[in-house]
């Protein structure tokens, strides 16, 4: 663009001010286009953390799988982030209960520099140990559901309260 | 009337140690043998007139002096929740009062609660209520076979100490059961060891790990801890690698890096985060306990670490580098009122006081410091193999308290 308005001016000829207009329209409607469109929402699990806990708690056996995710771009406000997330778990709800889990807890964590979408926990160090559980300030919702009800149970953490 | 009359008119009578100068139905007193009643006293009234001298009402009330205990302050049939093993109080209010004397007290299910005592002694009557077992009842004030006003009982069971949160894993375990690599010991040839990266080569050339002795890698370590610690924790550091030379595994404490760790930001936020999901916990079983269904029934997503700059410089990173495990037990519980809760939990923190090779590969910082390579030939190295242990921090005594909404 600028080389366009750049040539434009030197040359001053009709035909080089007449790319240059195009080349600005161009630009204007790529840019109005680029607004309009949404940024896409996309959940990475990182499978790696998946814990899965299971024995006896005070006399009744359970089965809990804890799965963590990756969330870009993710929606903004507490009722389109339950919407979009709670959708995406209740399409894996009928394998949970297939797997007889009596429980799941699933964390969804913003994108970060510090939680990117391939996240892994990593050792820089013996000063310098990364958990998941350290950037729990990235976490935007954890979802719980139990076996026996249909209700999911959003946590919308305070970032001010991350250990 | 003597004694033996009054007996055989009323067989329910047993003893109570009272001197029966009114009786009343369903009531048990003891009748002293040599008992004189004089003539004003009727001591069969209660069963044959009761039913035109029966109260027009009974309430019951909780005498919780904390108002936003009161479950139901709108007047609705009200309830008690016990916890099995304890007592607590009701207060029966009867009315017009000069009718109390007709009033006896019942609970519907008297292996769940019981109640005392059977018969109201004045208009006012506190009733001590025994929670027995888990379960729901019903105290029932009647009159004359009637019933005038009830009041619901609710008895939990659960047992304390409770689980109540903790960490993917387990203390010395990943996450999949299988021991974590810092705390395997003696399980490096010398070969293996030198491929780790060049320090290590350089480590071999200085020391010769063949023949290098285990005194020279403690005071190489030494000298590196104390670089990294000051004051109290100084001494911790050093007695944490006095306990590592002593080789006996285990578990180590120390009061003064459990202060340290106390006092630390993080850990006061992991504590705010624990209170906050216990009032969720709670809110959503109604204070029943007995509900949760798993010891992660508290949803904690961190946990409390340090390496703070200021951490590394005071001796509290390289004691503990990394919480790995966690453990939320709850200590104490106690319903107050009918809505509200308190207690006491603690929370035990683990780390595990060993190396692996990404703590000292030569890609690392810190990794040209020898003190690693020391510790790491330590406890890696075939033929030293000194064993790692676990750092356990005891922070106990956290208070907990709140009320569940409707």
């Amino acid at each position: 663009m600028t080389i366009a308005f750049w040539l434009a001016a030197k040359g001053r000829s009709r035909s080089t001010l007449t790319i240059a207009g195009i080349l600005f329209l161009m630009f204007f409607a790529s840019s109005a286009v680029s607004a309009d469109s949404p940024p896409e929402i996309k959940i990475f699990p990182r499978p790696a953390l998946t814990t899965i806990d299971a024995g006896v708690y005070q006399g009744k056996s359970y089965n809990v799988k804890l799965e963590y995710f990756v969330v870009t771009n993710p929606p903004q406000g507490e009722p389109d982030i339950r919407a979009f997330i709670g959708a995406y778990v209740q399409s894996e709800l009928a394998a949970d209960q297939h797997q007889g889990y009596t429980m799941t807890d699933r964390f969804f964590y913003r994108e970060t520099a510090s939680t990117p979408r391939d996240y892994v926990e990593s050792v820089k160090g013996y000063f310098d140990h990364d958990r998941i559980e350290y950037h729990a300030d990235d976490l935007l919702v954890a979802v719980r559901w139990r076996r026996g009800s249909d209700d999911l149970e959003y946590h919308f953490p305070s970032p001010s309260q991350s250990p | 009337m003597t004694p033996g009359e009054l007996l055989a008119a009323n067989p329910q009578f047993s003893g109570n140690g009272r001197t029966p100068n009114r009786i009343f139905p369903g009531e048990a007193v003891t009748i002293p043998e040599e008992t004189q009643f004089s003539k004003d006293m009727d001591l069969k009234r209660g069963r044959m007139k009761c039913a035109s001298d029966c109260p027009s009402m009974v309430r019951f009330t909780d005498p919780s002096t904390d108002q936003r205990c009161r479950w139901n302050p709108t007047g609705a049939v009200p309830w008690k929740t016990l916890v099995s093993g304890q007592s607590g109080q009701v207060t029966a209010e009867i009315s017009p009062p000069a009718k109390f004397a007709c009033v006896t007290f019942e609970s519907t299910a008297p292996g769940v609660a019981k109640v005392s005592p059977a018969a109201a002694a004045s208009a006012v009557q506190t009733l001590t209520l025994e929670a027995l077992s888990r379960g729901d009842t019903e105290v029932r004030a009647v009159c004359d076979g009637n019933t005038i006003a009830t009041f619901a009982v609710k008895v939990l069971a659960f047992t304390l100490p409770m689980l109540v949160a903790k960490s993917r894993r387990a203390p010395g375990l990943n996450a999949d059961g299988t021991v974590a690599a810092d705390m395997l010991f003696g399980d490096y040839s010398r070969r293996r060891i030198e491929n780790i990266g060049f320090p290590f080569k350089v480590s071999q050339a200085v020391w010769n790990l063949d023949s290098v002795k285990a005194t020279t890698l403690f005071q190489i370590f030494r000298n590196m801890a104390r670089n990294f610690s000051m004051g109290d924790l100084e001494t911790n550091i050093l007695a944490m690698i006095d306990r590592f030379e002593a080789n006996t595994g285990g578990t180590y404490s120390n009061p003064k890096l459990t202060d340290a760790v106390r006092r630390h930001a993080s850990t006061g936020r992991f504590i705010d985060d624990i209170r906050n999901q216990l009032a969720v916990a709670l809110n959503k079983h109604q204070g029943d306990i007995s509900k949760f269904s798993a010891p992660r029934e508290l949803r904690l997503s961190g946990q409390p670490h340090f390496s703070e700059p200021i951490d590394i410089i005071t001796g509290l990173t390289i004691a503990i580098n990394d919480t790995w495990a966690y453990d939320v037990v709850l200590e104490e519980y106690r319903l107050v009122g009918d809505r509200c809760y308190s207690g006491k939990f603690k929370v035990i923190l683990w780390d595990h006081f060993g190396l692996d090779e990404p703590d000292v590969d030569g890609s690392k910082p810190y990794a040209i410091e020898p003190g690693f390579r020391a510790w790491f030939i330590l406890q890696h190295l075939t033929r030293l193999g000194y064993k790692p242990f676990l750092t356990e921090i005891v922070l106990d005594g956290y208070e907990f308290h709140g009320c569940f909404a409707q």
